[in-house]
């Protein structure tokens, strides 16, 4: 039995009122037969403050099997493959770490009324809830095919992979009408989503001659993410705000976290263009021009449009290392491709704050010389979310490379120390990328807004020089 | 496999430090609190500072930004009717008003299974009706019809009620209220609703859906209760005429320490002397006053002027303008500025003259113009004026139509009657608006988002 209570922080400033726990209970059992099948199947039962008492408790159950064909007696006369097994799961898991959501607290309005010339105190219940709020889980299934080549020097693995997340707990808007004070803060199980892919990894362990032994690897994940199922039916528009315009919109059939907005046509390089272009709200030379998607001569919400999605393509790494003799060397790569970012930090600061230079460089400033750059300006009605943030989130790295030098053992036995490694290494010390922003890689903790560049630090470079000393 | 031997509670922790909704609207108390919830929002910034004023002051010819040129200009879209179903101003003012109706709602359904005194907690009830009511008079006149919602739901997600569903839920709301308000307070319940300002209310719902008839019988009505005009229009606007004779429904305001003020007089202030100097008279009000009307003079408060309570009017920034409203003048001798400039100053809502200008509009229309010529002569002779030469129903119409103007500037009404009478096209064409389209303000874009869609945009936005 496992009891866990934590005091999980919503305001740090202040006392926090909503304290959440976790209850769990847990069975496993294994079963191995001859090592040729394998199945593991196990059983929780989870219970959670933050879920509603209607559903407070879930099991989620997971099974497991696998079955080394490489084992099977048929198998015995055959050497192309060393290892072979297939294999297969299922499981269901809760996530219990959310807000605690389906209680709340009155509010005390501090200016209370008067009657009379006397102060009266105000208070009543001024934010929805959803008093039904309940787990959200996820469901995967996957299969996957492992093989060994030569004596296993050569493994390759594949999966096919199939995940369901489902009643999302998230912060959505609900309609304003409801004179919740809380009304863009509304916490229900907001959407579901799936996550579909393929990975693949191949690794070789060689040798050449005696003295150099190398190894060399690379992996591929591919990603396809649809949003099944999202409170209100068919869309919601979640924050961030920014002027009161929402970024990201959760739509039945996209990607979480797509952005929405205008399409960027051009910049009107002159007062004939703006006079000529149909009508934009705050509209201006120098200023962003807007597709007028359904063609009616006005640019209003009709013609927001899907402006990509944080979720890549795929991703991949690769990398080798070399032993020869006393040195070593090993280098890792590592790459996204096919995400995007939204770059919030260039239109919050697009008025009066810092830009960066390429935005200063190929900004607007006179007839002819941007068309793809506004100008500088704090004008509201310009910044809009639109393409021009949208911005290609690919990258590719190194993630990692190290060499060293090993002494020659027999000068060390002397001395009573078994090893001595000197090394000089660097942790991703080179990253190419298109993005304006410091870094491509967003980690934005926020599940919907997770390409969403708000402020996000960059990684850092890290380089070693060190000695390993064994005794 | 393990059994779970834990207690079913383990996960119920309960609120620290605050009260958690369930536990609320237990008792007497809480129930006197949450109508309190109401009437603070009464004189919030939304209902009576800016955002009332970008629809209910500005986009009428007699009032404009004011302040200095530079100062909070995108007010001038309101003046120019410009503004856009994205502009923060109509989303601030929508915004407000629901967060009221959701008071309200929280009181009428919850209340009645209040376990307290029978006939408070009806007069609490209806007391929310009739504010519920005010408010919804405020949606639909400015963005047309709107979602219906009796008491707290479970969706809020429902497409718009047309105009007339609006008004007959709003007249219905009146008439429960009216059934058990009472129409006077001991002085420690001064400035919650009443009987009469229910009533006085409805008079008002039923002009503007030109029900002559019941607009005219809900008038005498109210009539019949008592009210006078206070002979003294200076008196009437002063801290020291609040709740007086003529008072129908008036929000009460003061500051007292812990309770705040109300900005209502702050924001329409002599710029730097008193208060910020928006929302100032213009000059086409200045000239519809017709000679010998005291009126003038004591709605327009000008630049060197010394008022009648002994303050030299000199603003503070050369940039400003020259008239304010003096309606909510507030005397240096009286003023308590620890709340901001004219925090104590009430908020009239609905006075006895506009009854009698509602009971003579209706009567003119219903042809018994003696009454009408009545009516508007009384409210003519408190202004020092003699009596109407109008005397066919078209020109008394237009007498009664002028006489709301001078007699109501500067509170609230201009536009909305404007577009009540169907002059706005006419008279606020030079300003920019446009016919069949600015009669009503955008619904705010983010709620039609928010509604996927539910919520339709009104026309030509």
């Amino acid at each position: 039995m496992d009891q866990i209570e934590s005091d999980h922080v919503r305001y740090p400033d202040k006392l926090d009122p909503y304290k959440n726990r976790i209850e769990s209970q847990f069975g496993r059992i294994n079963y191995d037969y001859a090592g040729k099948y394998l199945i593991n199947a196990s059983v929780r039962r989870d219970g959670a403050t933050g879920f509603s008492s209607d559903d407070r408790y879930r099991i989620f159950p997971a099974v497991s099997a696998g079955w080394v064909i490489s084992k099977e007696s048929f198998m015995k006369d055959q050497d192309l493959f060393s290892f072979l097994k297939l294999r297969g799961s299922w499981g269901r898991l809760g996530n219990p770490n959310v807000t605690r959501a389906y209680t709340l607290a009155t509010t005390v309005f501090n200016d209370g009324a008067y009657f009379g010339g006397v102060g009266f105190p105000a208070e009543t219940i001024t934010e929805v809830i959803d008093p039904t709020i309940g787990w959200e889980t996820t469901e995967g299934t996957d299969f996957g095919l492992e093989i060994g080549f030569l004596r296993n020097k050569l493994k390759i693995e594949a999966t096919l992979f199939n995940k369901l997340s489902n009643d999302v707990v998230y912060r959505i808007n609900q309609p304003v009408v409801s004179g919740a004070s809380n009304a863009s803060s509304f916490i229900t199980n907001a959407y579901s989503f799936r996550n579909k892919g393929f990975e693949g990894a191949v690794n070789y362990d060689g040798r050449l001659g005696n003295a150099l032994k190398f190894g060399v690897y690379a992996n591929i994940t591919t990603l396809n993410n649809k949003i099944t199922e999202v409170y209100g039916g068919s869309f919601n528009e979640p924050g961030p705000f920014l002027f009161g315009n929402t970024i990201v919109r959760l739509q039945l059939g996209q990607p979480v976290g797509s952005y929405y907005g205008y399409k960027v046509a051009g910049i009107f390089q002159n007062q004939a263009e703006v006079d000529a272009a149909p009508t934009q709200n705050g509209k201006t030379v120098g200023g962003f021009k807007f597709a007028d998607l359904d063609d009616n001569g006005l640019i209003d919400n009709r013609d927001k449009t899907f402006l990509g999605s944080p979720v890549p393509k795929f991703t991949y790494g690769f990398g080798f290392n070399l032993a020869y003799y006393s040195l070593d060397f090993g280098i890792d790569f590592q790459g996204v491709q096919g995400n995007e970012i939204y770059n919030y930090n260039r239109e919050q600061r697009f008025g009066n704050e810092s830009w960066d230079l390429d935005m200063y460089n190929k900004r607007w400033h006179g007839a002819g010389t941007s068309n793809t750059n506004a100008m500088i300006t704090n004008n509201q009605a310009i910044i809009v979310p639109n393409s021009f943030y949208v911005e290609d989130g690919s990258y590719f790295r190194i993630r990692n490379v190290v060499m060293g030098y090993t002494l020659p053992q027999r000068t060390l036995q002397s001395l009573g120390i078994q090893k001595i490694r000197f090394y000089l290494g660097a942790q991703n010390p080179l990253t190419t990328f298109k993005y304006n922003g410091f870094s491509p890689e967003i980690l934005n903790s926020d599940r919907v807004q997770m390409g969403v560049d708000n402020n996000i630090y960059p990684l850092s470079a890290t380089y070693t020089l060190g000695v390993n000393v064994i005794f | 496999m393990l059994i779970s031997g834990c207690k079913g509670d383990f996960l119920d922790i309960p609120l620290e430090g605050q009260t958690e909704a369930p536990e609320f609207f237990q008792t007497q108390d809480d129930a006197l609190k949450a109508v309190s919830a109401i009437y603070t929002f009464l004189r919030s910034w939304d209902n009576s500072a800016f955002p009332y004023q970008y629809l209910f002051g500005v986009p009428a010819d007699d009032v404009e930004k004011g302040s200095n040129p530079g100062d909070a200009s995108f007010i001038n879209a309101y003046n120019n009717f410009t503004f856009t179903e994205s502009d923060d101003g109509v989303n601030g003012y929508w915004n407000g008003q629901w967060q009221a109706i959701g008071r309200t709602n929280q009181v009428i359904t919850n209340v009645p299974n209040i376990n307290m005194d029978a006939t408070l907690k009806n007069r609490l009830v209806a007391e929310s009706k009739m504010l519920r009511a005010y408010f919804y008079f405020n949606l639909v006149r400015i963005y047309g019809g709107v979602p219906i919602f009796d008491g707290l739901q479970e969706n809020y997600n429902i497409p718009r009620n047309t105009v007339e569903e609006v008004y007959a839920f709003i007249a219905k709301d009146l008439t429960e209220a009216a059934d058990v308000l009472p129409q006077t307070y001991s002085a420690a319940d001064l400035g919650r609703v009443t009987k009469g300002g229910a009533l006085g209310l409805l008079s008002k719902v039923y002009l503007y859906q030109k029900n002559w008839q019941k607009a005219y019988d809900v008038s005498n009505q109210v009539i019949a209760l008592g009210y006078s005009l206070d002979p003294d229009f200076n008196h009437l606007f002063r801290v020291a005429g609040e709740f007086g004779t003529e008072s129908v429904f008036e929000v009460n305001c003061d500051c007292k320490p812990g309770f705040g003020g109300s900005q209502y007089a702050e924001v329409q202030g002599v710029r730097n002397l008193f208060g910020w100097g928006f929302f100032v008279p213009t000059t086409s009000l200045e000239s519809a006053f017709e000679a010998g009307d005291i009126r003038k003079e004591l709605t327009i408060l000008r630049q060197g002027e010394t008022t009648l309570e002994g303050d030299l009017i000199q603003k503070g920034d050369p940039l400003a303008g020259d008239m304010w409203n003096q309606k909510i003048y507030v005397p240096k001798s009286v003023n308590n500025n620890t709340c901001g400039y004219g925090s104590v100053q009430n908020i009239r809502i609905l006075r006895f003259a506009e009854i009698l200008l509602i009971n003579a509009e209706a009567a003119n229309e219903l042809g018994n113009s003696a009454v009408a010529e009545t009516q508007l002569n009384k409210v003519r002779k408190r202004a020092n004026l003699g009596n109407t030469t109008a005397t066919t129903q078209p020109t008394l119409r237009t007498a009664i139509w002028k006489e709301r103007r001078v007699e109501l500037a500067m509170e609230g009404d201009r536009f909305v009657d404007l577009v009540r009478t169907g002059q706005a096209a006419t008279a606020l064409a030079s300003l920019g608006f446009q016919a069949g389209k600015n009669e009503l303000f955008p619904i705010p874009l983010l709620a039609i988002n928010q509604s996927n869609g539910v919520l339709t945009q009104n026309p030509g936005y």
